[in-house]
């Protein structure tokens, strides 16, 4: 567990926190009139700095494999009993740079697929992205990825016009 | 008589009848497939209905939120991967049920028993809901300040993680809500220069980022993980019907205990089922088999609970505006799109409303129970859906959802960030649950107190004594002092405390 991953989630909280409180500061109103709207902003996020602070403390004393509470330990206790059996989608393990990777490059992908929707409207740029997209992730064969993202274009497209009645991009 | 009309409506309407089974049908194959939440679900139906009248657009919403939390169970118990945090008691017993070959049973089980948990709740909901509206309409700006509170409250300790990261999740979800005009007085509040957050950030953009494509980008560690399946060769060889029997008194308990506490604000289906799990550990003496290695009351009470706990939600919404989890938030969005104001004099006003939906409930669940025994050899097949062909699928649906709310580029953009926030929220441990009972708590929250405070002449003592003064406020008061005092992380104890057993 690095310095950065004991700490990011209280300073997040913190520097948000700070945002809001100064935001609701500079609002040209009593900020001490609990009938004006800068009371309860001021008010809630001194609280969730307070909050960042008791996280920062807890992340001080996490040990690995990252545990933040009570509950998280007795979790992480779990898994260690019973690891060959348990289910995958709720063990809580920390993100490593080939997650954090796979996850940001994905994300510039859909970042692209929104970009290029109004130019080469909804049909090309979806079924572009998807074939990319399975391609990227792997796991799929060449074939069926064509077979899916056309069958997935058309399906959203008459669902979505006949059932909902939506304007597409 | 008028009462009986709406309540038959949903039968009567063809069209109605026809989209309720649609949207069940959707919701227990959706609520089959792992990584598809319910929340993501109904968050994406909202944003496509958008343009449809009220009732065919709660049938839709209201049949796949039912399907949805019970076909979560499927895949929990074939796969030990529930669909649902809703389901998650549901795979203790019935993932070792399915490896002695009794997996067929256990499906049919749950079937029944989420129809009849089902049915209770949606009858206390019709007995309990108008009188509750009846008590809540005396409720004043200062009670209403305080069960919006405790709801958040409740929230942010019960949900998974730390108590300091539920309160901020929910604290910054309420700031969210405040973002745009002043409701009082007009002004501008932490729009940072943002036109386009004038009119208030998008409840349904939001969503869309914090529940469909963060969670995408979340599922991608772990893509090539696949649960193994498994098999349904054992035929049903016991009879049913003796099991039922046998079982009804359980499932009737818990299905009571889910309504009390889905009906709790802040408190869901999730928490009913993990606590009617503990339930029946403590007081069945004498299960088929020890809990934890396939006892039938083990896939019976959490499944009972859960479905009941689904009504129990539903009855702050409909009486007093505050929803109990997620999805019920969401609902309220839809009631607030279609120019509705969810509160005690919805009930008032609009009986019919209420009316329907309980209609539309019971029609949901029965259509459920059906669905779920007719078909159980599909299930086999969706809850091991390549995730490598479903988060691209989902991805596109999102962002096409965004665009269709207000056939706008600029709300994909907004999405696209609530994606990353929710995205390193979860990565680090953080529920994005109270964030979005924030985001539609945080202007009900403001308003009412400040009306209660301007009402109490703006003088803070008169103010604070009201709290304690007036029955109604006191009641609340103590039920909130001695939440804030017993607050504990709930959640991961109960779920710890039953699984290490």
């Amino acid at each position: 567990m690095t310095f950065i991953q004991k700490y990011i989630a209280g300073s997040f909280m913190i520097i948000v926190s700070l945002i809001f409180l100064i935001a609701s500061l500079m609002l040209e109103q009593d900020v001490t009139n609990p009938g004006e709207g800068s009371f309860l902003p001021a008010f809630i996020s001194i609280i969730m700095i307070l909050a960042g602070v008791k996280a920062l403390f807890e992340g001080r004393k996490d040990s690995p494999p990252s545990s933040t509470n009570l509950g998280q330990i007795n979790e992480n206790e779990l898994q260690e009993e019973n690891s060959e059996e348990d289910d995958e989608i709720l063990v809580v393990e920390a993100w490593d740079k080939k997650d954090y990777i796979l996850a940001l490059s994905y994300f510039v992908l859909v970042v692209l697929y929104v970009i290029s929707l109004p130019y080469l409207s909804f049909f090309i740029s979806s079924f572009i992205f998807l074939v990319i997209s399975m391609y990227f992730l792997k796991g799929v064969s060449l074939w069926k990825n064509v077979l899916i993202s056309l069958i997935t274009v058309g399906a959203i497209y008459v669902i979505f016009k006949v059932l909902f009645q939506i304007v597409f991009p | 008589m008028d009462i009986i009309q709406w309540l038959l409506l949903p039968i009567t309407d063809v069209k109605l009848l026809l989209i309720i089974a649609l949207g069940t049908f959707a919701g227990v194959i959706l609520g089959a497939i792992p990584g598809l939440s319910v929340t993501m679900a109904v968050a994406l139906l909202l944003s496509l209905t958008f343009s449809w009248d009220l009732y065919p657009a709660l049938a839709l919403m209201i049949g796949v939120y039912f399907g949805g939390v019970f076909g979560g169970s499927r895949p929990a118990i074939l796969m030990n991967i529930p669909g649902g945090p809703s389901n998650v008691a549901t795979s203790f017993d019935g993932f070792p049920l399915s490896q002695r070959g009794e997996a067929r049973l256990a499906l049919s089980l749950t079937t029944i028993f989420s129809g009849i948990g089902g049915i209770i709740g949606i009858i206390v909901l019709a007995t309990a809901a108008p009188i509750v509206a009846n008590f809540a309409i005396k409720f004043s700006p200062r009670d209403f300040f305080l069960v919006a509170m405790l709801g958040l409250l409740l929230v942010g300790s019960l949900s998974k993680g730390s108590l300091a990261k539920g309160v901020f999740t929910a604290g910054l979800g309420v700031l969210i809500g405040l973002v745009g005009m002043d409701p009082l007085d007009g002004s501008q509040r932490f729009t940072f220069g943002q036109l386009s957050l004038m009119n208030g950030v998008n409840f349904i953009v939001a969503l869309l980022g914090l529940f469909g494509l963060s969670e995408v980008l979340y599922q991608l560690k772990g893509l090539h993980i696949r649960g193994t399946l498994a098999k349904l060769n054992k035929a049903i060889t016991v009879p049913v019907i003796s099991y039922v029997l046998k079982l009804l008194p359980l499932s009737i308990r818990t299905s009571i205990m889910g309504v009390l506490v889905g009906a709790l604000p802040g408190v869901g289906a999730d928490i009913a089922a993990l606590l009617a799990y503990d339930h029946a550990k403590s007081t069945v003496k004498k299960p088929n088999r020890p809990f934890g290695k396939g006892a039938y009351e083990g896939v019976v009470a959490p499944e009972s609970a859960n479905n009941a706990g689904l009504m129990g939600a539903f009855i702050p919404m409909l009486t007093l505006g505050i929803p109990g989890d997620a999805v019920t938030a969401i609902f309220i969005g839809a009631l607030f799109i279609q120019g509705l104001n969810p509160g005690p004099l919805l009930m008032v006003n609009n009986p019919d409303i209420f009316w329907v939906i309980v209609g539309i409930s019971l029609v949901a669940t029965i259509l459920m129970v059906v669905f779920g025994l007719m078909i159980v050899k599909i299930f086999m097949r969706i809850v091991v859906t390549p995730k490598a062909i479903l988060l691209p699928i989902i991805a596109v649906i999102s962002v096409v959802g965004t665009y269709a709310i207000n056939n706008s580029i600029v709300d994909i953009y907004w999405m696209l960030f609530f994606a990353v926030i929710g995205l390193f929220l979860k990565i680090n441990n953080f529920s994005v649950g109270p964030m979005v009972l924030g985001i539609i708590l945080g202007p009900i929250v403001e308003i009412n107190f400040r009306r209660a405070y301007i009402s109490a002449d703006s003088n803070p003592i008169e103010f604070i004594t009201g709290f304690f003064t007036s029955p109604i406020s006191l009641v609340l008061t103590i039920f909130f002092l001695i939440t804030l005092f017993f607050q504990t992380p709930l959640y991961g104890q109960l779920k710890a405390k039953l699984k290490k057993s």
